[in-house]
C-alpha cells in the first residue's frame, strides 16, 4: 500500500535546503549514529536523498509528465527506523559546508513520520504517558518536589510561592534518584548566594521537548500554556533550568508555540552562576577534591535506591539519590594535586543554545580544578547518546554512543567528566558503570556546591 | 542555418526549460510554510525574504554571502583539497558564464544591433585577442583541473563518507563533455582559419591540438562546424538540464547557505 507525502510540515526553506546539499557527505564523517550503526538512513545525507526522492515522485518533473508515485509502507518504515537513531545532536549542521540547518530540518521529518502513523511505538506510549500524567515516567506529578525531601530544610517553601525567579526542574531531575543531586545542589547554592527562587512543585508540567523530538510537537502547546501561566502566575521575571532540553524549549519553542513572547527571561543554571560567582555573592573554596575524586566501587555513578528506571514507565522511588551536600566540604590542603576534569558539552546547551563559555567560565572560577578539553569539544562536542529520544528508541545504539564519548574523555586524564545536563550525566554514568569505569560524572551544579563556602 | 544562429536557437530552447524547471522547483519550494503560514504563495515568499534582508541590513548580507555563500569558509576549513576543487569548478564556471554573457552582449548588442565599433568591443567578440584567448583557455583549464580533482575523489580515492548515486556520475559525465569538447572546437578552429602561430598559441591548448592536423588537408571548415555543433548541443543539454540535476545546488547552495549564515548572526541560538 502506498501513502503520499505533503510538504506542508516543511518550511519553504527547509524545502530548499534538499535541493542545496551537494551530497558532499561531510555530514557522514561528523554523525555519531551513522559511525555507530553504518545505518544509510540515520545518517543526514542519507535522509536528505531520501526524502527528495519522495518529493520528486510526486512533484517532480517526472511526476508531472507521467503521473504522481506514492511512496510504500516499507519505505516509510525503514526511513523511520533510521530518521529516530538520530540524537539529534547537530554536529551535522555544524559542519555542512552550505550550511544547511539540519536539526529542524529532522524534526519536520519526525513530524512526518507522526503523520504518516511511523512514529516508534515507544514514543507513542510517551505521548500517552507526558499527556495523562505531565511528566515522562508516568508518575504521580505531585511528586515532583521527591529531591528536596531531604534538604536541610525540606521541601517546605519550595513551591507555591511567588518569587522574582523561578527554578523549572525537568522530568529527569525531578524523578530520577540519580539526578536528584543536581535540583538539590543548584536550590543550595541559589539559597547559600540569597537568591529568592521558587519551583513550581507539582504545577511543573513536563516542558513537552521529549513530544517535540518526536515528532510530536503539536501535542507540546498544551504544556507550553500551563506552564508559562504558572511561571507568570509566580510573578517570576527570571525562569531557570539545570535541564538543556528545558531550556531549548523554553527559550525557542514556547514563543513559537505559543505566538507571543514569554514576557520572562529564560537561563540555564550555569548562566545564573555564573553571574553571582562574578558578583562575589558565592564565595568558592578549593573543591572538595576528596569527595569529588573518590570513585564509587563499580565505576559510574549507581543510583542510591535500587537500578535506573526505563525513561519512561517503571516506578521511580520517590526518595534517595544523592544525600545534600551540607557541611563545610574540607579546602584543598597544600601540596594536593589540582582536581582534573573534562567538560562535556551537552547538544541542546552548546550547539542548540549558543552557550559553550558559561560552564567552562563556572569551572575555571573553582580553585584546585584543573580543566581539560576532550578532542571534540563546543561546537564538534560529540554527543553522549541521550539526545533525540534515541534512548527509548534505540536503547543500544545510546549506549554505544555513550561509551564513545566516554573513551574521549578518558584521553583527557581527567577524574570527573562534567556536564550541564541531567540527561548526559544520566547516559554518561550509567555507560560508566556498565563499562565498570573508575570515572565520576557530575553535573556543573554538584561540582560547584562542593566547592561554595556555606554555613551548617 | 548559420552557425550562430543554431548556438542561438539551441541557448533558446535550453534557456526555456531552465526557467520552466527552476520554476517547477520554486513551486515546490512555495508548498513549504513561510514565517508559520502554509504555502503562502511567491508574493508572501518574498516579502518575507525582504524582511529578512532589511533585518540582517546589506552589509552584513553581501558578508554572508560572499564568505559562506560564495567563499565557502566553512569547506575551507574542513578540506583545502576539496575547497580548492569546488573553488576551480565553480570559480572557473562563473567566471566563464560572465565572460560568455559579456561576449555575447557585446556581439549580439552593442556590434549586431548598434553597430558599434569601439576598440575594446572588438577586442571582447574577437576570439583571438591575446587577453580573451588567454582568459578563455585558462578559464577552461581550471575547471577541468577541478573536475579531474572531483573524479579523482569520488571514484578512484573513494572516500568513506562519499555516496556516488546516478545524479553524481550523470552531473560529472555532462560536465566533463562540455567542459573537453571545447578543446577540439578550438583547435578546428584555429586550423580552420589559419589562425598564426604568433596568435594562435594564446589558446596555448587548443593550439597544441592543433599542430598535428596543420600539415593536413581535410575539411577543416566543415569539421570544425561539425565539433561546434557537438559542443553547442551538449552544453545547451548541461544548461537545460540544471534544474532537474544536482547541479542544481550551484544556484540555491549559495542562498541557503547565506540565510542560514545570517539567521545565526541575527538570531544567536
Amino acid at each position: 500500500m502506498s501513502t503520499w507525502l505533503k510538504l506542508g510540515g516543511y518550511t519553504a526553506r527547509q524545502l530548499m535546503e534538499l535541493d542545496a546539499c551537494t551530497r558532499c557527505g561531510e555530514c557522514l564523517a561528523w554523525c555519531p549514529a551513522f559511525a555507530e550503526n553504518g545505518e544509510e538512513l540515520a545518517h543526514p545525507l542519507g535522509k536528505i536523498a531520501c526524502v527528495k526522492e519522495w518529493v520528486g515522485r510526486q512533484y517532480g518533473l517526472r511526476a508531472r509528465l507521467f503521473g504522481r508515485r506514492g511512496i510504500q509502507e516499507a519505505e516509510v518504515a525503514r526511513f523511520s527506523q533510521g530518521l529516530y537513531q538520530c540524537t539529534l545532536c547537530a554536529r551535522c549542521g555544524e559542519v555542512c559546508p552550505v550550511h544547511i540547518d539540519t536539526r529542524p530540518l529532522w524534526l519536520a521529518m519526525r513530524e512526518q513520520m507522526v503523520e504518516l502513523g511511523a512514529c516508534p511505538p515507544a514514543l507513542a506510549a510517551l505521548r500517552e504517558q507526558v499527556l495523562a500524567h505531565h511528566n515522562i515516567v508516568g508518575d504521580d506529578n505531585a511528586n515532583r518536589l521527591a529531591w528536596a525531601g531531604n534538604l536541610p530544610q525540606g521541601a517546605g517553601g519550595l513551591a507555591g510561592k511567588r518569587a522574582e525567579m523561578v527554578y523549572f526542574v525537568g522530568c529527569v531531575a525531578s524523578f530520577y534518584p540519580q539526578a536528584y543531586s543536581i535540583p538539590q545542589s543548584l536550590a543550595q547554592t541559589l539559597q547559600a548566594a540569597g537568591v529568592s527562587f521558587a519551583t513550581l512543585g507539582g504545577e511543573e508540567w513536563c516542558c513537552g521537548f521529549p513530544l517535540i523530538v518526536a515528532g510530536l510537537g503539536r501535542e507540546a502547546t498544551e504544556l507550553a500554556r500551563h506552564n508559562v501561566a504558572a511561571v507568570r502566575a509566580a510573578g517570576a521575571t527570571t525562569l531557570v533550568t539545570t535541564c538543556p532540553s528545558c531550556l531549548h524549549t523554553w527559550r525557542h519553542d514556547y514563543p513559537r508555540l505559543l505566538g507571543e513572547p514569554l514576557g520572562f527571561a529564560v537561563r540555564h543554571a550555569t548562566e545564573v552562576l555564573g553571574d553571582l560567582v562574578e558578583a562575589g555573592r558565592l564565595r568558592l573554596h578549593p573543591c572538595a577534591v576528596g569527595a569529588v575524586r573518590e570513585p564509587p566501587l563499580h565505576g559510574g555513578e549507581p543510583p542510591l535506591h535500587g537500578g535506573e528506571p526505563p525513561l519512561h514507565g517503571g516506578e521511580p522511588p520517590l526518595r534517595g539519590g544523592e544525600p545534600p551536600l551540607r557541611g563545610g566540604e574540607p579546602p584543598l590542603h597544600g601540596g594536593e594535586p589540582p582536581l582534573l576534569v573534562t567538560y562535556h558539552d551537552p547538544c541542546d546547551l552548546g550547539r542548540t543554545c549558543g552557550i559553550y563559555e558559561a560552564p567552562r567560565r563556572l569551572l575555571r572560577a573553582i580553585p584546585g580544578v584543573e580543566l581539560r578539553e576532550m578532542k571534540d569539544n563546543r561546537e564538534l562536542a560529540l554527543c553522549c547518546g541521550g539526545g533525540g529520544d534515541v534512548e527509548m528508541a534505540a536503547p543500544s545504539l545510546s549506549a554505544a554512543l555513550a561509551r564513545r564519548r566516554l573513551a574521549q574523555a578518558r584521553e583527557t586524564g581527567a577524574e570527573v567528566i562534567v556536564s550541564a545536563c541531567q540527561q548526559c550525566k544520566r547516559t554518561l554514568a550509567a555507560a560508566a558503570r556498565r563499562e565498570g569505569l573508575r570515572v565520576r560524572v557530575l553535573d556543573i551544579t554538584e561540582v560547584l556546591w562542593r566547592s561554595v563556602t556555606h554555613d551548617g | 542555418m548559420p552557425r550562430l544562429a543554431v548556438f542561438w536557437v539551441l541557448h533558446a530552447v535550453a534557456a526555456a526549460v531552465f526557467v520552466a524547471g527552476c520554476g517547477l522547483r520554486v513551486s515546490i519550494w512555495l508548498q513549504g510554510s513561510v514565517e508559520g503560514q502554509p504555502a503562502p504563495g511567491l508574493g508572501a515568499w518574498l516579502r518575507a525574504g525582504w524582511r529578512c534582508l532589511r533585518r540582517a541590513g546589506l552589509r552584513r548580507t553581501l558578508r554572508a554571502f560572499l564568505r559562506d555563500g560564495l567563499f565557502h569558509r566553512r569547506l575551507l576549513a574542513t578540506s583545502r583539497g576539496r575547497w580548492f576543487a569546488h573553488a576551480c569548478l565553480l570559480g572557473g564556471f562563473g567566471a566563464m558564464f560572465a565572460l560568455s554573457l559579456l561576449t555575447g552582449f557585446c556581439t549580439e548588442v552593442l556590434v549586431g544591433l548598434f553597430g558599434v565599433r569601439h576598440p575594446l568591443v572588438q577586442a571582447l567578440i574577437n576570439k583571438d585577442t591575446p587577453a580573451m584567448a588567454l582568459a578563455n583557455e585558462t578559464l577552461g583549464l581550471v575547471m577541468v583541473v577541478g573536475i579531474i580533482l572531483v573524479v579523482w575523489r569520488r571514484y578512484l580515492r573513494r572516500p568513506a563518507e562519499l555516496r556516488t548515486a546516478a545524479p553524481d556520475t550523470a552531473l560529472v559525465v555532462l560536465l566533463a563533455i562540455t567542459l573537453i569538447s571545447g578543446y577540439p572546437v578550438e583547435a578546428l578552429r584555429l586550423v580552420a582559419e589559419g589562425v598564426p602561430a604568433g596568435i594562435g598559441w594564446y589558446s596555448y591548448l587548443g593550439y597544441a591540438l592543433s599542430l598535428p592536423l596543420r600539415g593536413l588537408s581535410w575539411p577543416w571548415q566543415a569539421l570544425h562546424d561539425g565539433a561546434f555543433l557537438l559542443h553547442t548541443t551538449v552544453a545547451s543539454a548541461f544548461f537545460a538540464y540544471v534544474p532537474f540535476s544536482k547541479f542544481f545546488h550551484a544556484l540555491v547552495s549559495p542562498l541557503v547557505a547565506t540565510a542560514n549564515s545570517l539567521r545565526r548572526e541575527v538570531e544567536p541560538a
